[in-house]
């Protein structure tokens, strides 16, 4: 409702121009003109900076959307045409009709004619029954085009660069070790003494092979994951870590953005296996939530601290890069820690 | 044994790179060769630099932890010019190559070079006579809009900087313009004053930049 006046209010003095020069003398035709005007009126207010600033603050604070940093420029200028031309025709609606009001609603009334004074209540619930109605698809308009990231585009062109990254240290730099160890293990068959060489560095060839494979494999399967949009979101933290042996610390979560929140459990869950499986003792998660999600998850070292190119590491530091993220493993003083840092 | 770092023939060659299963590859790609002797191992910038300043030849990684290849480059330029270096990169499109080149590189090889590619690299660009892989330096040029001074060059001076840019050596060059390898060598002198360039390969690939030779040109004034 407030949110509608305030569309209102915000189109006023523009409007109030225009009936100055449209509304010459009082007839049906000459207010729809005015009506009409209003609308590219709307939109030409909705492209002034301080007036999209506005907008967001009133689609954060009324309409309860979580508006990113840096919104896309035309999807809020829309959102915002939309609210200033819907609010200024419901509110002058409710103008209209409010005159009439006290006098239709008046006891006098009531005893004479109670059927017209029906009237006039339906049409009072009708018009604010309009005005959430319009202020629930304007939300969700706004949650739509409004998400995490500027625009869709530019997330798609940054889940595409990231993918070439990726592409690019894993199987480009696996192919480069292949090729140059096949070249040493060619040059060193030539000569008897140098046999052992060869044989080594066939090895080697196999080993980055195989790896390779695998983080191909981890690649594409998170990959698949983030299509499917299946994996939970970090709100069912509680959860996983329910009846586990992990002391887990949060933030909210509520404002961090969907995208950023699934590859967030993600690693979440696979940190805590991780842990629980080749750790000793409580595990202890942190999530912070600030510019970035920060996530931690450490516990002892049981034995040998676990190798470089483990499966689920591949996986968590994939799904951190794929993200636009970081992701770091450490040992320090026999306690094993991965930190994982996700972009909002 | 070969009497190591004092046979004036030997090539001394520093393997620049962070996965030691490419240097160790190298390593025994390049034992072969009489001519050529892996002085150092560098697994990032600051070794290279390191054992860079008293080597022949850098084979330098770009993307490296710590100070990476360009940086590591951009330092032995200034610091050891009897230094060449040659950057790797697994991606031949890569922007970082025609940077490295620019801060003072002598050439390039892919990682995916055939051994007998590598081992040229070095020939050449321990020689210093010639341009390395003229063809891959065309295919990278990057004229520049900005270029605001060109230098005079005088028609002579022009021709020379064209035929380095297609990888002719001192000999080459005397014999295609009819004139005496010194002659060629006092052209090819003034060429890398005029255009501020500290060998052949930085002047070629100031010359594409400042328009002075355009990459894809065909036509020679000198015929074949």
């Amino acid at each position: 409702m407030l949110y509608q006046l305030l569309g209102a209010a915000l189109l006023t003095p523009v409007a109030a121009v225009l009936a100055l020069l449209l509304v010459t003398e009082i007839s049906l035709a000459r207010v729809l003109l005015l009506w009409a005007a209003c609308l590219p009126a709307s939109a030409l207010v909705a492209c002034v900076p301080l007036v999209g600033r506005l907008e967001v603050v009133a689609l954060r604070e009324l309409l309860g959307v979580a508006v990113p940093e840096h919104p896309d420029r035309v999807y809020l200028a829309v959102l915002t045409a939309l609210h200033l031309f819907v609010g200024a025709t419901l509110s002058a609606g409710a103008l209209a009709l409010a005159p009439g009001v006290p006098a239709a609603l008046s006891p006098g009334r009531w005893r004479a004619d109670p059927g017209a004074v029906a009237q006039v209540l339906l049409l009072i619930v009708v018009v604010l029954a309009v005005m959430a109605g319009a202020g629930l698809g304007q939300q969700r308009a706004a949650r739509r085009l409004l998400r995490a990231d500027p625009s869709r585009v530019i997330e798609e062109l940054g889940r595409r660069q990231s993918l070439a990254l990726e592409l690019h240290d894993s199987v480009g730099h696996a192919l480069s070790v292949i090729l140059v160890q096949a070249m040493a293990a060619q040059t060193a068959l030539r000569r008897q003494e140098t046999v052992p060489v060869a044989e080594q560095s066939l090895g080697h060839l196999m080993g980055a092979a195989r790896d390779a494979q695998q983080e191909l494999d981890v690649l594409l399967r998170v990959l698949d994951e983030g299509s499917e949009a299946r994996t939970p979101t970090l709100e069912s933290l509680d959860v996983l870590v329910h009846g586990l042996a992990v002391e887990c610390r949060a933030d909210p979560v509520d404002r961090v953005p969907e995208a950023a929140s699934r590859t967030a459990y993600a690693i979440a869950r696979e940190a805590v296996t991780n842990a629980l499986r080749h750790g000793r003792g409580p595990v202890r998660l942190d999530l912070a939530v600030g510019a970035d999600v920060v996530l931690t998850v450490e516990n002892e070292v049981a034995g040998r601290p676990p190798s470089g190119a483990g499966r689920g590491l591949v996986g968590m530091r994939m799904r951190a890069r794929l993200a636009g993220g970081t992701f770091e493993q450490q040992e320090v003083d026999g306690t094993w820690r991965i930190t994982a840092r996700i972009p909002r | 044994m070969a009497d190591h770092g004092k046979n004036p023939q030997v090539i001394r060659v520093v393997l620049a790179d962070d996965e030691p299963l490419i240097r160790s590859g190298w390593a025994t790609v390049l034992s072969v060769h009489d001519d050529i002797e892996v002085v150092a191992e560098a697994a990032d910038g600051h070794a290279a630099v390191e054992h860079g300043r008293t080597a022949d030849v850098v084979l330098m990684d770009i993307r490296m932890p710590g100070m990476d290849g360009l940086r590591a480059t951009d330092e032995l330029a200034r610091s050891a010019p009897g230094t060449r270096v040659i950057v790797v990169t697994t991606f031949e499109n890569d922007q970082l190559v025609w940077a490295a080149l620019r801060a003072g590189a002598a050439g390039y090889v892919l990682k995916r070079s055939p051994a007998s590619d590598l081992v040229t690299a070095i020939r050449v660009v321990h020689g210093r006579d010639a341009v390395l892989f003229p063809d891959a330096l065309r295919r990278l040029a990057a004229p520049r809009r900005d270029a605001a001074h060109v230098p005079g060059l005088t028609p002579r001076e022009l021709d020379v900087v064209r035929l380095l840019a297609r990888g002719l050596n001192n000999t080459e060059i005397a014999a295609t313009l009819y004139v005496t390898r010194e002659t060629v060598k006092t052209h090819v002198g003034n060429v890398l004053d005029k255009l501020g360039a500290r060998d052949r390969t930085q002047a070629v690939v100031r010359a594409y930049e400042l328009g002075i030779v355009v990459a894809g040109e065909s036509a020679q004034p000198w015929g074949r």
